[in-house]
């Protein structure tokens, strides 16, 4: 019996099989090539610091998973939650939520410097060449920067998360998710002057090829409030036009293509929708299929469809790139939670 | 222990003060049991002697208990036992992974009680002080038949265990340690032939400014955590009085209030989170028994704070959830040795938070039913049972149970068991704004289990190992996103596979005044994702995040006369922090070693305890982003005092 029992342990402790070192993917030596880049955001995960950013040779059609972490090998880590990327004056801003900092690169993406005292900052928008604004979750405020010397000279106050912002005729416009508005800022003074509804959770907006500014709202599913989108005239202030989306339907990611006549969105698929349409279109350009669309942008180059699969959060996005005629013409991965995307 | 529960045997049946024991004992759940007890004669069942049967259990030594009596459940589990403990950092919260389920589906059960938090479905153990309990038991495999949602990867057991006849004791202990460390606790009991009352009270505080290793950094490698001081105070207080030889009642109440300022990730930015959680716990209990029959009728209320506040985002969150349970178990004995048990139990969560759009309800009914099976002389027990629960938001499945052990020698004891088990959706998955998704399921599945365990004297020397395997299915399992934009939204998107083996080794020698003791335990987890209702999901087929594959702890004792050393090694394997596998993080081994010393008065003992943690300077991280304590120390003093009282 005791010979059995001894058996039995040892089988037991043989059958543990699985090797349990993980194979480190080893990320081969990319030649980049003069083609324009695309940087993708990864935000990451909430409390984890695994923010990255891919970059996607078109050239070589090569992706490198960490293009930070590449040019900054002494202190690679970008922080928690990397949520936006702007090209400013030559330069890129990394805007890092949850680290409440924005991460100032050179072009080859070797930081510079940081600009800290920011709350939970979310989108960066150039106002001049010496001022931008940055929107913020949870400060209750848009901060205004100083691009010269890359720090924070002060603020605008505005109740709510703020989130993304569009330049025209000296005025900001800005949305803001708690509220039901978005807000106009005097660019000159700094000044809200005016404020336009446009309904529950807008967060995205894009000005088109007639200067006209376009709102998305994404509704709020627990009140079963459903998205809207609307046209607002860029000198008047004036809504112009309000589509509402039928019951049931958050649309988010509102975008347009580089000649400013089409408007792309995601509403669980991604729609198609040129500026002239009287109707919300019924039904969608790109199907979702099993996808988890996070991220949509169009790439002004060739206008390919950008889009983004979160696909459970907690793994690596799949990033579809589609043409212009909504075709699938290519298929990679890029870090958690790809949120958007940066096009050369 | 054994010794603790021969004595108390052994007295029971000598005098009416023993047989009071005897009554108390058989009233409150605490059976003694060591992990295998080959002799389970006791007629009058409890739940928990019910829940034990088949199942592989264990139960903390009474050295190691004295030893870490000033720290928290999460560190005496984590040095203690095979179960992953995920901790943010000391003072930070701590749950657990237990035969590779998550936080939600391990039942944290103070005296029968399910304590864990509604809103959230999980308890925080880094807020448990091990000095308040007597009795810390881990009960391996699902058991929701008879604790309800959530006993589904394991059970950890907090119980409190009030004698009669003791006298009057009392303790004062005061300790300090590394990163400005403070310790200070009482207790007073009292205890008389019909009437015993205990009180205990605790204030933990810490500047908690520890120092930990960035390897990432290449400038300034060693780095101090900020915001991250704490303060952990709570009084419990306990009666429990003899009505008669048939009627025990019993009140038991846990105050507690802990305040924590909590560190930004890896230290990387400035930090003003603080949170605060608060907690009322009271319980009462009224047990009648009768040769052939026993009643229990209980209540509980729990109400549970927790406010998180950070100034720096303007983000202020409160949360409060309240917890009434009550229920009806009894125990019919028939035959020569079978008994028969059917209760009812009503739960009711009630939570409300600025998260909720309003105050959110769920209340559950469940009725069980179930025979325990004795044959053979008791050589060979069997208990099946079946639940039905009733919840007010949805459906919950019909659970079940069977379970058997048998004794094949004196030396050898096989068990097996198979459970339906379930959890239900917790109150934040169902009414979290945004994101709270009200049609969730309930995530059920089938559990079993087998262990074998060989126990033998020889000489001076006590062998006792056993070996478990496991396999355990769950579908539905609801999974939350961790995503910091749009509204994640918790789903029941697939199918888990866990299973596993684990071994339990100890051997004990005794001489003259020398005891060595080695308790050295081995876990082999997979948890795979089986299936999954989403396209390009590399999760397919993938450990779990936070689940480690491998773990080992190590126990090494040496007690002579008054003295205790303990050297203590865990290890634990890769956690993947990615759900397709491609981020992780490293495994690691921490060691401590910990001695106590006692000298011995006339009417009094001095209990002297040092520990020395993470002996090697282990750079580690057990959560991504959370960083651990190098090499720290901690020191302390108990005053303790028995009188016999008249």
């Amino acid at each position: 019996m005791k010979k059995c029992s001894l058996l039995f342990f040892t089988l037991i402790i043989l059958s543990a099989c699985v090797k349990d070192k993980p194979q480190d993917s080893i990320q081969p030596q990319v030649q980049l090539t003069t083609a324009k880049k695309v940087y993708i955001i990864n935000e990451g995960n909430f409390g984890s610091a695994n923010a990255s950013v891919s970059l996607y040779d078109v050239g070589n059609d090569a992706v490198v998973d960490n293009i930070y972490k590449v040019q900054n090998s002494t202190n690679p880590s970008i922080g928690d939650v990397a949520q936006s990327l702007s090209f400013i004056n030559n330069k890129f801003y990394l805007v890092v939520n949850n680290s409440g900092k924005i991460i100032v690169c050179d072009n080859q993406f070797k930081k510079l410097t940081q600009i800290t005292n920011l709350s939970s900052p979310r989108y960066i928008l150039q106002i001049t060449n010496q001022k931008a604004y940055v929107s913020d979750y949870n400060a209750n405020s848009v901060s205004i920067i100083d691009l010269n010397s890359n720090t924070k000279t002060g603020s605008i106050s505005c109740k709510g998360w703020t989130e993304k912002m569009e330049l025209i005729y000296n005025k900001a416009f800005i949305t803001n998710m708690n509220s039901n508005y978005i807000y106009v800022v005097n660019t000159i003074n700094d000044l809200i002057t005016d404020s336009v509804y446009v309904g529950v959770n807008a967060g995205s907006l894009v000005i088109d090829k007639n200067d006209k500014l376009w709102v998305l709202s994404s509704g709020n599913s627990i009140n079963a409030v459903s998205g809207s989108l609307t046209r607002i005239n860029t000198i008047t202030n004036q809504i112009e036009t309000t589509f509402n989306f039928p019951a049931n339907n958050f649309p988010k990611n509102l975008c347009i293509n580089k000649t400013k006549d089409t408007l792309y969105f995601i509403n669980k698929g991604i729609y198609r929708m040129p500026i002239y349409a009287s109707a919300i279109p019924a039904t969608e350009f790109i199907a979702k299929g099993n996808k988890n669309f996070y991220g949509l942008d169009i790439n002004p180059a060739n206008s390919f469809i950008y889009a983004s699969d979160a696909i459970d959060y907690v793994q690596k996005s799949n990033i579809y790139v589609y043409d212009a005629n909504g075709n699938l013409t290519k298929n990679f991965k890029a870090g958690i939670n790809a949120n958007g995307f940066y096009f050369e | 222990m054994a010794k603790i529960k021969n004595k108390q045997f052994a007295c029971g049946f000598n005098c009416i003060k023993a047989f009071v024991v005897f009554l108390f004992l058989l009233s409150n759940n605490l059976f003694c049991q060591d992990t295998v007890s080959l002799q389970k004669v006791e007629v009058t069942a409890t739940k928990i002697e019910l829940s034990q049967i088949g199942k592989k259990t264990e139960k903390l030594d009474t050295i190691i208990k004295r030893q870490f009596k000033f720290n928290s459940i999460a560190d005496v589990l984590s040095s203690n036992s095979t179960i992953f403990i995920k901790n943010y950092g000391p003072g930070s919260i701590a749950t657990t992974s237990f035969r590779g389920g998550n936080a939600s589906q391990t039942a944290v059960l103070w005296n029968g009680f399910n304590i864990q938090n509604p809103m959230l479905g999980q308890s925080d153990l880094a807020l448990m002080p091990c000095f308040l309990f007597d009795n810390i038991n881990l009960e391996y495999g699902g058991s929701s038949h008879l604790w309800g949602s959530g006993a589904v990867g394991g059970s950890i057991h907090l119980n409190n265990n009030l004698l009669f006849s003791k006298g009057l004791t009392t303790s004062l202990s005061y300790g300090i340690g590394s990163f400005g460390l403070r310790n200070a606790s009482t207790s007073l009991s009292f205890s008389k032939k019909r009437f015993v009352s205990s009180f205990k009270l605790y204030n933990i505080s810490s500047e908690n400014n520890f120092l930990f290793a960035d390897t990432s950094d290449k400038i300034q490698s060693i780095k101090q955590q900020k915001n991250s001081a704490y303060n952990y105070a709570g009084i419990m207080n306990e009666f429990k009085f003899l009505i008669n030889s048939k009627q025990i009642i019993s009140l038991t109440i846990w105050l507690n209030n802990n305040k924590r300022r909590l560190p930004s990730i890896n230290n990387l930015s400035e930090s003003k989170i603080y949170q605060q959680d608060y907690s009322d716990k009271v319980t009462a209990n009224w047990s009648v028994i009768y040769p052939n029959h026993k009643s229990i009728i209980r209540a509980g209320y729990f109400n549970d704070k927790i406010n998180y506040t950070d100034s720096l985002k303007s983000d202020f969150s409160k949360n409060n959830s309240q917890t009434f349970i009550a229920e009806n178990e009894n125990y019919f004995n028939w035959g020569k040795s079978h008994q028969f048990n059917l209760g009812v139990n009503y739960t009711s969560n009630s939570a409300n938070s600025n998260n909720y759009n309003s105050l959110k309800n769920l209340s559950r009914l469940s009725f069980l039913a179930g025979n325990k099976f004795t044959f053979f002389n008791n050589r060979w027990l069997t208990y099946l049972s079946i639940r039905a629960d009733y919840l007010s938001v949805g459906k919950l499945p019909l659970t079940g149970n069977v379970s058997t052990e048998f004794n094949l020698t004196k030396k050898i004891i096989l068990m097996a068991s198979a459970a339906k088990i379930y959890r239900q959706p917790t109150l934040n998955e169902l009414y979290w704004m945004p994101g709270g998704n009200i049609n969730l399921k309930p995530e059920q599945g089938f559990s079993y289990d087998g262990t074998i365990a060989y126990k033998n004297q020889i000489n001076n020397l006590l062998i006792y190992i056993s070996g478990a395997a496991f396999t355990r299915q769950i579908n539905n399992w609801i999974l939350w996103t961790s995503s910091a934009n749009g509204n994640p939204t918790p789903i029941n998107l697939m199918q888990v596979w866990s299973r596993g083996t684990e071994t339990t080794w100890r051997f004990e020698y005794k001489k003259n005044k020398l005891i060595y003791k080695l308790n050295f335990g081995t876990a082999y987890i997979l948890s795979t994702t089986q299936q999954i209702n989403q396209e390009n999901n590399n999760s397919l087929n993938k450990q779990l995040i936070y689940t480690p594959r491998y773990s080992a702890n190590a126990v090494f004792s040496v007690t002579y006369n008054k003295f205790d050393v303990c050297f203590y090694n865990h290890y634990v394997g890769y956690r993947f922090t990615a759900s397709d596998n491609s981020q992780w993080l490293n495994p690691y081994h921490v060691s401590s070693v910990r001695l106590n010393y006692t000298v011995e008065f006339k009417y009094a003992q001095f209990i002297l305890f040092s520990a020395c943690n993470n002996l090697f300077n282990t750079d580690y991280k057990i959560v991504s982003g959370r960083p651990m304590p190098l090499r720290n120390f901690e020191l302390g003093l108990t005053l303790q005092n028995k009188t016999t009282l008249k």
